[in-house]
């Protein structure tokens, strides 16, 4: 029997090495590959990366060499299996090496390498949704295991839909990247904020008479039963010609904390002549950051189309918030970064798990920069408060939402450097400098996935496990259960 | 009639005349559908999407039914060439035809022509879709009816063949488990009626037990399943898989679809013995109450006397009775399809602007008026006998509203369409008045804005690009992709050099059938500007792109936000294409200031040799009711003027007391003038 298997293996490796180019010309150049997995540095519990060879060819060979393990996979489209996926990553570094043959002779490329590095959380969730402009009938918060190609819909709009009545759902979100903490919120139709908090579900009307909306962006608490939310009165507008195609913007907005545990929302800020939005928590808890601008016009009814009018002057800066959760009480508001003395705008601010790190997209102007080919990710150290464009991460496209992975060691990034319309999700790694890894579109089993996909990846955030209530629970709750009233309480301040 | 091997003697008579008569209505229903809507199921056809792609194969069986929609999408791309995708859809009435009568065989041995009955209820669904095409949310639904019929049909007609309970009740579990997944509701009512075939067939107490597990697993497995899908409406998790509508009530593409439902339950119960040709006695065939396929002798129901017209009849009932179905079948096929002049050269326009047709565009809506002209005299001669006898203004009114629906008027969309490839053509200025105008509401049940039906094309043509970008994904995003969306946002793209962007549409198109050429094109242009702005359509575009962008929104309407979008939105930039937009729409406006600020800037970008025609009318007119003689220094030509002043005569001559009443007599002699267009034309309604 070990004969045997002696024999088997000696096949194998004799047909592996017929697959060998028997002589090759080298080419000082990478070959054509999609998506742009060259020189990356990747998570080691990734997927394969899968990927094309876009060079002319008849003939195609790539080889995999890790350590001691080699394998050859053949054919332009690039998808080591499983097992042999495995096994390179378990030696380290990965070279490639990709060959091409055309015209009857094969071309060697330069050989590139996929770097392992630390694991990444090995779940993200985002929503789907056509790059659209104002219908939305399809969209669905999805899960996707990063350690293989698995992908499964947490909650589809679709499922309480009543004849016309609908759903929009948006902004999930998790407790410390774990998902018996998480929210998010289904608009419209039976509506309302889907709380699983500790494994119970409730779904909460965050809207009380003291507040301009719901809520709206969320920052679960790190440490402590609260939420902070921004409430927003947004519209949505049309640029007649401008690359970018749709302007967002708030009329109003403010910031609100839920106590999940009271069932109250209390007053974060709220100044009239302010647009504050996008909470993020220190790890701590002790500090809430958020973004701001300054707004000054009257509450009548051309606000709105005076807000669109003067859209391109609306810049947001930066802000902390000292809190101290114990008493739910907040200190004075301190700007961080004064972006619009600048004229700049800044968004979406996310802390890496340290603590050290401060994360956000910053664009000419405005709030939402899905839609501002200007919008580039900088970081912030938050030890001695310089700030640098992440240049080695930016495209001359979009970069908006980001994530940080729980170890702190990965960003998961929205961008639509690919085809300047459908965003895409990339990750890279960050080191302990603070130095960034190009980063690379998440893998996936076709290659050619992201060309085809004629949906956008939005709000990616990263899981530690995957959220294990099914969809059709979060649908029966939805259907069974109305949207529990919240009481208001007042502010406290130090 | 039974042969000593128990083989059927066919009567030579009998079998011609059916053959004959099936190959008449199945020529019948192609003739009907090749000529009389052959535009619409164009139009059809550009508004689905096949690629040939197992992304997009796996794609489908995301929601239950999904498997029969992309057969259905599959089929729908033949509607390219309407001769084709009619040819493939008549065949397959010809396959249901056939497959009910070996399904049915003891009701369809006698009244063969029953089996017309499916087939006409889906030709009514075919042709009676109207506008409701734009509103059609399952994929592939032009095919799935007939499709879902011979899958139910067939599942009917192998549990009809199969013996053993084992087995039977093998095919019910997956028939309607794994039919559920591909065919959705097709599969359940399969399960059913194949059930409700054996209790007419083997008896009621015999099939009590099938008929139990039937419902049970029927009523059962959409529930059970309707949580591993999560892209469809909770609330249609019995009715997935058949056509779907964006309206208040589904019964407008169902009830064809129930039709023939409804039919194969009844099928089997009837027992008929009528004979069909005058030398026939009553059918004394055991075979007639046998189920599907099976040997008379071996059916306990074989020797009972079967329900229904069994006894002995006169033969001129059986002829009767197969005469009255072919009549109904008719009649319901001509009653129930949607045959509107408007809508069909909607259609017949809106084929000719994607193929860049311009001349064919203002042609068809020529024809269109062409072929209304009688019915139009008829209609004038009608109504003036009327007016003569009415004993008052009021009366008059009331002809003249009554009468109104009918003179010929297009719709705004079809006087768009117009607008746009004269203009397109450097022929609005001599020729956009020489048509007939008007806003005829489109006959239609729904109420579907312009900007759903058109707004990619007409915006695009005109260059508002990220508005055509906008009405692509509006109209995907409720209604799905389709080969036209994908062809204009490609468009969009390339006209704003977002070559990447582009290229991802044309990649998809690469992978069809019919738009894979069109797309190669596209592909030698690509991420070169010089060789995109000599190319067609750009060429044309590219000249529009000349204003500054602004936040708006079009609130759904696209004439008046044209007509916003030219006359507010030029910039000290603009070319002579988009002053002669301008003119176009200031025209269009019939506000005299507007017309006069926007000649100006007409005459200076085009420094035009010479004023076209209905500028000429327009400034001669205008002049003339502001007294203004300042014009006679313009090169102006003389006809104009003296037309001009035999109009005004005319009306010294024919005094107008109501518009609508005059229109038609004015129109006769002055309608292809601006004049008449400002007099006679006022407040049109857009949609």
């Amino acid at each position: 029997m070990k004969r045997f298997y002696i024999y088997i293996t000696a096949f194998l490796l004799a047909a592996c090495g017929s697959n060998m180019p028997d002589g090759y010309s080298s080419s000082d150049s990478y070959p054509s590959i999609s998506p742009d997995y060259t020189d990356i540095t990747i998570p080691g519990n990734i997927a394969p990366m899968n990927f094309r060879i876009e060079n002319r060819g008849e003939r195609y060979l790539t080889l995999f060499t890790a350590g001691n393990t080699k394998t050859a996979v053949r054919g332009d489209v690039v998808a080591p299996n499983r097992k042999q996926w495995e096994d390179l990553k378990r030696e380290g570094n990965i070279d490639v090496q990709v060959f091409v043959k055309e015209n009857g002779s094969w071309t060697g490329y330069k050989p590139f390498t996929m770097t392992v590095a630390d694991d990444i959380d090995p779940y993200i969730s985002y929503r789907l949704i056509p790059p659209s402009v104002e219908s939305y009938e399809r969209l669905s918060i999805n899960q996707r295991d990063l350690t293989s190609f698995k992908e499964k819909v947490i909650y589809a709009n679709s499922m309480v839909q009543q004849g016309e009545s609908g759903q929009c759902i948006n902004c999930h979100h998790y407790r410390n990247w774990e998902t018996d903490n998480m929210q998010f919120h289904a608009r419209q139709f039976l509506g309302g904020t889907i709380i699983l908090f500790d494994g119970d579900l409730r779904k909460v009307n965050l809207k009380t008479d003291s507040t301009i909306s719901a809520g709206v962006y969320p920052a679960w608490h790190p440490t402590h039963d609260y939420i902070a939310y921004s409430t927003n009165k947004t519209h949505q507008s049309i640029h007649t010609a401008d690359y970018n195609r749709i302007e967002v913007t708030d009329e109003e907005s403010d910031l609100i904390l839920y106590d999940i545990r009271a069932n109250a929302v209390s007053i974060i800020e709220n100044d009239p002549d302010k647009f504050e939005c996008f909470p993020a928590w220190t790890p701590d808890g002790l500090t809430l950051y958020y973004v701001s601008a300054d707004y000054i016009a009257p509450f009548d009814k051309n606000r709105m189309n005076r807000v669109f009018l003067d859209s391109h002057t609306i810049k947001y800066d930066l802000y902390r918030k000292p809190f101290n959760p114990d008493s739910r009480t907040w200190g004075p508001s301190e700007l961080v970064i004064d972006a619009s003395a600048i004229g700049k705008s800044i968004t979406l601010p996310r802390i890496s798990p340290d603590g050290r790190h401060l994360m956000f997209s910053m664009g000419d102007y405005g709030i939402f920069h899905i839609w501002h080919r200007d919008a580039d990710l900088y970081m912030m150290d938050l030890n001695d408060g310089s700030v640098r464009s992440l240049d080695e991460v930016n495209s001359p496209d979009v970069e908006s939402y980001h994530s940080w992975s729980s170890n702190g060691r990965w960003v998961i990034f929205s961008t639509r450097r690919e085809d300047g319309a459908y965003t895409r999700l990339y990750l890279t790694h960050m080191d302990t400098e603070g130095n960034f890894s190009k980063p690379f579109a998440i893998p996936q089993r076709n290659p050619d996935f992201n060309r085809n996909f004629m949906f956008s990846f939005n709000i990616p955030e990263f899981m530690k496990e995957p959220v294990t209530v099914s969809a059709g629970t979060f649908a029966k709750f939805i259907k069974d259960n109305d949207a529990q009233p919240v009481s208001f309480q007042t502010k406290k301040e130090e | 009639m039974t042969s000593v091997k128990g083989k059927k003697d066919k009567p030579a008579g009998l079998l011609s005349f059916r053959t004959v008569s099936d190959i008449l209505a199945l020529t019948f229903l192609w003739v009907l559908a090749f000529l009389a809507h052959k535009y619409p199921f164009i139009r059809i056809e550009s508004k689905s999407l096949f690629l040939y792609d197992t992304d997009f194969l796996l794609e489908s069986f995301r929601i239950p039914g999904g498997f029969l929609g992309w057969a259905g999408e599959f089929l729908t791309q033949f509607l390219h060439h309407p001769w084709m995708g009619t040819l493939i859809w008549v065949l397959l009435i010809a396959l249901t035809v056939r497959l009910v009568r070996k399904t049915y065989p003891a009701l369809c041995r006698s009244i063969w022509a029953a089996a017309y009955i499916p087939a006409s209820a889906m030709a009514v669904y075919a042709f009676g879709i109207g506008y409701g095409y734009f509103l059609m949310k399952s994929t592939g639904w032009f095919f799935v009816p007939v499709l879902g019929t011979l899958y139910a049909l067939s599942i009917v007609y192998l549990f009809g063949k199969i013996r053993g309970p084992m087995a039977r009740y093998a095919v019910i579990i997956a028939a309607t488990v794994a039919g559920y997944a591909l065919t959705g509701a097709w599969a359940l009512a399969g399960t059913l009626l194949a059930v409700l075939s054996l209790a007419a067939n083997e008896g009621f107490r015999k099939a009590v037990p099938y008929m139990i597990a039937a419902a049970v697993i029927v009523l059962c497995v959409p529930p059970a399943m309707k949580y591993l899908y999560t892209t469809f409406r909770a609330d249609e998790i019995y009715t997935v898989g058949l056509p779907l509508l964006d309206y208040k009530s589904q019964m407008p593409v169902r009830l064809p679809c129930f039709t023939v439902l409804l039919f194969m339950a009844i099928a089997p119960f009837i027992r008929s013995g009528l004979p069909t040709k005058l030398s026939d006695g009553p059918s004394t065939d055991g075979n007639s109450s046998a189920s599907a396929g099976r040997p008379a002798d071996r059916t306990p129901s074989a020797e009972k006397p079967s329900i229904g017209l069994h006894s002995v009849r006169p033969a001129v009932v059986g002829i009767a009775t197969q005469a009255a179905i072919i009549a109904a079948c008719l009649f319901s096929i001509l009653a129930f399809s949607y045959n509107d002049l408007n809508f069909r050269t909607e259609c017949a326009m809106s084929a000719a602007v994607d193929r860049n047709d311009w001349q064919e565009v203002a042609d068809i809506l020529k024809k269109a008026e062409s072929s209304s002209a009688k019915s139009d005299e008829r209609a004038y001669s009608a109504r003036s006998s009327r007016i003569l006898r009415a004993t008052g203004q009021a009366e008059t009114d009331t002809i003249i509203k009554k009468f109104d629906s009918r003179f010929y008027k297009p719709t705004r969309l079809m006087v768009l369409y117009k607008d746009m490839a004269l203009f397109l053509m450097g022929k609005e200025a001599d020729e956009m008045f020489t048509y007939r105008d008007g806003d005829r509401k489109q006959k239609s049940r729904y109420h579907i804005p312009m900007a759903f039906q058109a707004g990619k094309q007409i915006y695009f043509y005109y260059g508002m690009i990220n508005y055509s970008h906008r009405w692509c994904i509006e109209e995907t995003v409720e209604y799905g992709w389709n080969y036209a969306a994908l062809q204009y946002d490609a468009m969009s793209a390339m006209i704003m050099e977002e070559w990447d962007l582009a290229e991802k549409y044309i990649s998809l198109l690469e992978k069809t059938l019919y738009y894979k050429k069109w797309a190669a094109e596209q592909r030698k242009i690509l991420g070169d500007r010089e060789k995109m702005a000599a190319a067609e359509p750009y060429s044309k575009v590219l000249p529009l792109l000349c204003y500054d962008s602004r936040l708006s929104n079009d609130e759904v309407m696209i004439e008046p936000f044209l007509m916003t979008h030219f006359i507010s939105d030029r910039t000290l930039n603009a070319t002579p294409e988009f002053d002669r937009a301008t003119m176009m729409w200031a025209l269009r406006t019939q506000d005299i200031g507007l017309f006069w600020a926007s000649f100006l800037n007409y005459l200076e970008t085009n420094k035009p040799t010479k004023i076209p025609r209905h500028y000429q009318e327009a400034a001669v007119m205008y002049s003339a009711l502001a007294e203004d003689t300042a014009l006679s220094s313009l090169p102006f030509d003389k006809q104009i003027s003296i037309g001009y002043e035999q109009f005004m005569n005319y009306t010294k001559t024919n005094p107008v007391r109501n518009l609508e009443e005059s229109a038609y007599q004015y129109s006769k002699r002055f309608g292809k003038t601006f004049w008449f267009y400002y007099f006679f034309i006022r407040g049109q309604k857009t949609f």
